[in-house]
């Protein structure tokens, strides 16, 4: 019932998405390439090859009928037409470009889920003093600061005043490694601020999340039963508070994840990282609508398949709710 | 207002007053070229100027202007939808499922992709950003309003206005909105920071309006400027955006988390309290006293009220409480109390909800953290190897051995003694099964090297015990009736034989059948196993069926203590005479004909002296 429920929602969001991204260019005042000529900022020039290439990927002289069929078939085959400035298809600039985001936003996600667990629980052990208050402050403070920002900060700092780590990109350029090692660290070495930056902007929400969920699993009365058993503090964290606390969290950070692939537009923006967030940036700009196209569904069907893998652990981890459904309740 | 609500609203009013007074302080258009590129601050251009020439300061200002509109802009009609729409879904039953349909849709994208979306095919106004971003953010808020109207509309007021046909309009106005304020003041700060941190960013992306002076634009053209980053020009051109950016930003934050206070501290301490000590096998209650005059006999003479326990406290009592009190942020909540228990005899608390009865069972537990209590709880070890049966030669024969090297030792939870609360229910770890809660009680005995499975085995003996399947073992506690989860606690508590065992209404969540059964079947394993039990309960008749001993406690003072008997037919207080009276007479009878039955074996030894000690404990 629960999961049919949450697939209907997913479908509806998906569904949402793909016409938006049908209507919207079509509503625009005199279609797309009026409007592309018109536009106000008027940087963006089209030659006539481009226009044709337009109209024909647009299918702007058929029907309307014909081109929401069109549209619909592309999806199902992954076809989303030869993007404008690559001259590529889509699915292959993007394909170049995802493995970037992955490995910063990957990185980012696996250091800013146990540093904000971490963090989170044991905040809530030492609830009782001004200590933690201080601590859950700051922490509120670095939670809403925008990401570039802080990779602006981190720029400003590390890498124009002290010169420690690169301005941006992903590896150095016209630079011939000697064997994997070099490259490796070379690699490594430019995705330390993203990395950073982004650990930064999603360790603060987990760490206030498992705060306030520590808090109250900690007030429940088996915490209590547990040290009149006499179980170590240690085993009381990690067996009782942790795994308790955890599952409200789980849902909580997938969502987040989403959060952190769009939100890696800004911090791949910053370090001029050549990921698909930057991508998705210069697509904006230069209106490469086959590409915003493609980016935009990959996007929507990666949050979703995060929300559905969520929906999925989270039985996995709750023994309540696995014995529910094989008593047929 | 505390601190960092006052430092939130004093950068909020900076920021208003930059956006309002400062553009006319400027003087100079935010997009006129009219300086020379790059100038450091000066008289005439306060914070220098861009690489286009134009002027920092009036950027920066004009900038305030459009952040300061934006915000409001998205807080006003994001929160307005919110409200609307969640008073809305949660009063009118039929518009529910539609608005919190789309709700949840809106709620699995992130706000930020949705906001690119409509802004990569449409060109960026500053209405237009307001618009998207109103219509995109109300879902969350939404959800809590609609939530806490759907309980609100059960509520006796609301079900009373609709009985004088009160309009939904008046209800919604009158009844509801007063609740949903101050959540819609949350909603209304926190839709401010969100539009002010998402046009920064599509700003910085150039995403913006071209036609207005923003903060994220003069961020976003400072830094693709290479001079930016090879001359000082980024203190005067990226420093001053980026600081009002963060300042704004975290203002708001304190502003809207400044409200949050901070939880009552719970009075508990994670290892166990120093002030809850091993009754030492053969004797002394206090360290006071050197081990070097064993002459107990002479403290005897000199202190005839503390020596009884003394000397009774290796053979006879279980508990010996000493001056025990505890405060708690200038509140008394135990006054001073002293008084002892007979090893083996079953002592019932007895007072009304408040009176300080869990906070002596969890004192004496040394659940409680060392700042707040004072006196100190004396409890006989238990276990296998402590257990009551040790002869009293040998106990006499090793005082000074323990008395060396462990006369301060703690209790070890679980072994000497153990604690167990109002529900079962919700004792155990929803997470846990049955049989990992309890190795995990096992772990605390000397004989650490028993193996799991011989652990197993104990904890399947333990619950044989109290009639119940060993296969329980794997099971989760939502899989077991409360009645079984009753037996199932009481089974670990007997499983490391503690000497004391203290049940805080261990039956008060239980249904009354379920309830005596369990309370008989923890008598009686107390009595075979020759524990102590301290029973806490507001159960009277229960209490004068099963305990030997009474204690009243009302408002933290020990009223009274004494055999259940005597108190019975002689309560000292007017308290206990009322609290007799609330007892129907029938049972009353009843319980006094058992009680001629039941023979009082356990505490013939020294009832005289005990009954002394116990009026000092009164008079203290």
């Amino acid at each position: 019932m629960r999961r049919s429920k949450h697939t209907v929602t997913y479908l509806y969001v998906l569904f949402f998405v793909l016409l938006l991204n049908f209507v919207l260019p079509r509503l625009l005042p005199g279609g797309p390439i009026d409007f592309l000529e018109g536009g106000e900022d008027g940087p963006v020039f089209i030659s006539d090859a481009q226009k044709v290439a337009m109209r024909d990927y647009y299918h702007l002289d058929e029907s309307a009928w014909m081109q929401l069929a069109d549209y619909v078939k592309g999806i199902f085959t992954f076809d989303f037409g030869q993007s404008f400035t690559y001259k590529m298809p889509v699915y292959e600039v993007i394909m170049n470009r995802l493995p970037w985001t992955l490995l910063i936003v990957g990185v980012a996600t696996v250091l800013s889920i146990v540093i904000g667990i971490v963090a989170g629980l044991l905040s809530a052990w030492r609830h009782a003093g001004d200590h933690d208050r201080g601590w859950f402050l700051s922490m509120i403070s670095v939670s809403t600061i925008p990401d570039f920002l802080t990779g602006m900060l981190f720029v400003l700092g590390f890498s124009v005043k002290w010169d420690w780590f690169p301005l941006g990109g992903a590896a150095t350029p016209f630079y011939t490694p000697n064997g994997w090692w070099d490259l490796l660290i070379d690699v490594s070495w430019h995705a330390v601020l993203p990395v950073v930056t982004l650990t930064v902007a999603n360790t603060a929400s987990i760490y206030l999340l498992m705060r306030n969920e520590a808090i109250r699993v900690l007030r429940e009365p088996f915490i209590e039963f547990a040290l009149a058993k006499g179980v170590g503090s240690g085993t009381i964290l990690y067996r009782h508070v942790l795994r308790n606390a955890i599952l409200p969290i789980i849902t909580m950070v997938v969502v987040r994840l989403g959060g952190l692939l769009a939100g890696s537009v800004l911090v791949e923006t910053v370090f001029s990282y050549p990921g698909i967030g930057n991508l998705l940036q210069e697509a904006i700009l230069a209106r490469d609508y086959p590409l915003l196209h493609g980016l935009f569904v990959l996007m929507t069907v990666f949050v979703l398949l995060l929300n559905m893998a969520a929906d999925r652990i989270y039985p996995l981890l709750d023994p309540r709710i696995q014995t529910g459904k094989q008593g047929g309740a | 207002m505390n601190r960092s609500k006052k430092a939130g609203s004093v950068i909020v009013a900076c920021f208003v007053g930059l956006a309002l007074a400062g553009p006319l302080l400027a003087g100079v258009e935010p997009f006129a070229f009219d300086g020379e590129r790059l100038l450091t601050p000066s008289s005439v251009n306060w914070l220098g100027t861009n690489a286009l020439g134009q002027d920092v300061f009036s950027q920066l200002s004009y900038g305030a202007r459009t952040t300061l509109l934006i915000g409001l802009g998205v807080a006003v009609l994001s929160t307005t939808l919110s409200g609307v729409l969640g008073l809305m879904a949660g009063y009118f039953k039929r518009l529910d499922p539609l608005i919190n349909g789309l709700a949840n849709v809106l709620l699995v994208l992130p706000s930020l992709l949705l906001v690119l979306i409509v802004a990569a095919f449409t060109s960026g106004g500053v209405w237009q950003l307001i618009v998207t971003l109103g219509l995109l953010t109300w879902p969350g808020y939404m959800r809590l309003i609609r939530a806490s109207v759907l309980s609100l509309r059960e509520r006796e007021f609301v079900k009373a206005s609709q009985l004088f046909h009160g309009k939904p309009s008046y209800i919604l106005r009158k009844h509801l909105m007063p609740f949903i304020v101050p959540l819609l003041r949350t909603k209304f700060i926190l839709s401010f920071r969100q539009a002010v941190t998402m046009e920064a960013s599509l700003s910085f992306l150039g995403l913006g309006d071209p036609n207005q002076p923003t903060w994220g634009k003069m961020l976003e053209q400072a830094f693709h400027q290479t001079e930016t980053w090879m001359t000082t020009a980024w203190q005067w051109t990226i420093v001053p955006p980026m600081l009002a950016l963060l300042l704004v930003t975290i203002g708001l934050a304190l502003l809207s988390e400044g409200e949050h206070q901070q939880g009552n501290r719970l009075l508990r301490s994670y290892s166990p309290s120093s002030r809850v000590k091993l009754l030492l096998a053969s004797s002394e209650i206090a360290a006071s006293v050197p081990c070097a005059h064993s002459s107990v006999k002479a403290a005897e003479q000199t202190q005839r009220t503390e020596h009884c326990t003394a000397t009774h406290a290796g053979s006879d009592n279980a508990v010996v409480v000493h001056d025990l009190s505890v405060v708690h942020n200038g509140r008394t909540i135990l006054q001073p109390m002293s008084f002892s228990i007979a090893a083996g005899s079953v002592t019932a608390i007895i007072g009304e909800s408040g009176s300080g009865k869990t906070t002596l069972a969890r004192a004496v537990y040394g659940l409680l953290p060392d700042d707040v209590m004072s006196g100190a709880v004396y409890i006989r070890s238990g276990g296998t190897n402590g257990s009551s049966e040790t002869s009293g030669t040998s106990d006499t024969s090793n005082i000074c051995a323990t008395n060396g090297s462990s006369a301060e030792r703690g209790i070890n939870r679980w072994v000497d003694a153990a604690f167990i609360v109002q529900d079962p229910r919700l004792s155990f770890n929803p997470l846990l099964t049955i049989g990992q809660q309890f190795m995990e009680a096992m772990q605390g005995t000397d004989a650490s090297s028993i193996t799991v499975s011989e652990k197993r085995l104990a904890a399947k003996q333990a619950l044989r015990e109290v009639q119940l399947s060993d296969r329980l073992l794997d099971s989760y506690p939502h899989e077991l009736s409360g009645g079984m989860l009753g037996r199932a606690l009481l089974a670990l508590a007997l499983i490391n034989k503690p000497s004391l065992l203290i049940a805080d209404e261990p039956t008060g969540a239980l249904d009354p059948i379920v309830k005596w059964e369990i309370l008989n079947l923890l008598v009686t394993k107390v009595r075979e196993h020759g524990m102590t039990l301290l029973l806490i309960t507001h159960d009277h008749q229960a209490a004068l069926r099963v305990a030997d001993d009474m204690m009243i406690i009302k408002d933290g003072q020990l009223l009274e203590h004494a055999p259940a008997e005597q108190w019975l037919h002689h309560p000292a207080t007017s308290y206990s005479r009322e609290l007799q009276a609330l007892m129907p007479s029938i049972r009353r009878r009843h319980i006094s004909e058992e009680f001629k039955k039941v023979g009082f074996q356990h505490r013939e030894g020294c009832r005289n002296l005990k009954k002394e000690q116990r009026n000092v404990g009164r008079t203290t």
